[in-house]
């Protein structure tokens, strides 16, 4: 019998969601060496390392994509700027796994995309109907639950990992308008080797020489990176955001199981119920996206590089 | 040592900017290639150095 014409993209999805499930185990992994690290050494330098080790992959990739023509670009001040926004959220990221339980710091940077809906409005001119800012609101009530204010007083750790949530909207921002015109693996060599020149710039302030196999953490905490961006954007590649993006949350669950295994650390209900809040809004946000996506052909789903008009390398 | 260090550092991170500007514009050839050999030796020696100390 013939293959019925939906089983090929039956199969690129459940390959998408693979890579994507990949790369949040990937993820995961850097996180927590990143925290470990972050421990003993300056997050400056941590940082520096992780962007210096994961130009392997990137370079991997831009290899694989067709070469240095994959590089030639009009907008590199639009990469700078990516850059600085990506890097400022890793650096206060990581500076969250190092005040916070691993899971507690990713479940509250799961708040991007309701800053992404909310900042989409004066930045990017979108309107956002009363669906999607529907959806903000009960995720920012489970921010709230999540962080738990008393007595008008943050956790500091909550609000560094909330910083850099806000950062990496930013950073989703400035990655949507360049994909309308750049190819994602442009886009991903471009963060990698400009952060790592931009983290390098703050090494002679606050330096502490790795040991050996603490460079041996480092590398593999790079190259985790690396590979994390390679999975999920060949998975946006695969399939379309509305089917990848929820695997993206999967992360959490890695954060809970390593938190616990090597930290010791149990996330409390109101970490647990505010986490599912936040996710459950995400998910609204991003059904909400696919549907307009098929009403308004010209309107991109959220979290998807639009490369419709990206050159081919 | 003291003072080629800082020499050694910033003159890697300069190269390192201006191979990026040479691969963004397309360019390549002999240029790009000198500007990345040195760019990145001079951070390879750095890098050799602070671990020696």
């Amino acid at each position: 019998m013939p293959p019925s014409p939906a089983t090929p993209r039956r199969e690129s999805a459940r390959k998408g969601i693979l890579s994507m499930l990949a790369a949040m185990v990937l993820m995961t992994v850097m996180n927590a060496l990143a925290k470990h690290l972050a421990a003993h050494y300056p997050l400056t330098e941590v940082t520096f390392f992780r962007n210096l080790f994961a130009l392997l992959p990137a370079a991997a990739m831009v290899a694989a994509a067709g070469g240095r023509e994959c590089l030639r670009t009009e907008h590199r001040l639009g990469h700078l700027w990516r850059a600085v926004v990506g890097l400022t959220s890793m650096v206060l990221l990581f500076w969250s796994y190092h005040l916070l339980p691993l899971a507690d710091a990713m479940a509250i940077s799961y708040a991007a995309p309701l800053f992404l809906t909310a900042l989409s409005v004066p930045l990017l001119g979108e309107r956002v109907g009363a669906y999607r800012w529907g959806a903000v609101a009960v995720g920012f009530a489970g921010v709230l639950v999540m962080v738990r204010p008393g007595a008008g007083v943050f956790e500091p750790g909550a609000l560094v990992a909330l910083a850099a949530a806000v950062a990496y909207a930013l950073a989703m921002i400035a990655m949507r308008q360049l994909g309308r015109t750049e190819q994602p693996v442009t886009t991903v060599f471009y963060f990698t080797a400009l952060s790592t020149l931009l983290s390098a710039l703050a090494l002679p302030f606050a330096w502490t020489t790795p040991t050996w196999s603490a460079l041996g953490l480092m590398a593999l905490m790079g190259l985790a990176g690396g590979g994390s961006q390679y999975f999920s954007t060949r998975a946006y590649a695969l399939a379309p955001a509305v089917v990848i993006g929820p695997f993206s949350y999967s992360g959490l669950v890695w954060a809970m199981l390593l938190g616990w295994l090597v930290w010791g650390d149990v996330p409390g209900p109101a970490m647990l119920a505010g986490a599912g809040i936040v996710i459950a809004s995400g998910l609204l946000i991003l059904l909400r996206e696919a549907q307009r996506a098929k009403v308004l052909p010209e309107s991109d789903p959220i979290g998807l590089p639009r490369t419709d008009g990206a050159r081919p390398c | 040592m003291q003072t080629l260090l800082p020499l050694l550092y910033f003159g890697g991170l300069a190269g390192s900017a201006l191979t990026l500007r040479t691969l963004s514009r397309g360019e390549g050839g002999r240029r790009g290639y000198l500007y990345a050999a040195a760019s990145s030796s001079m951070l390879a020696a750095v890098l050799v150095l602070g671990f020696t100390g």
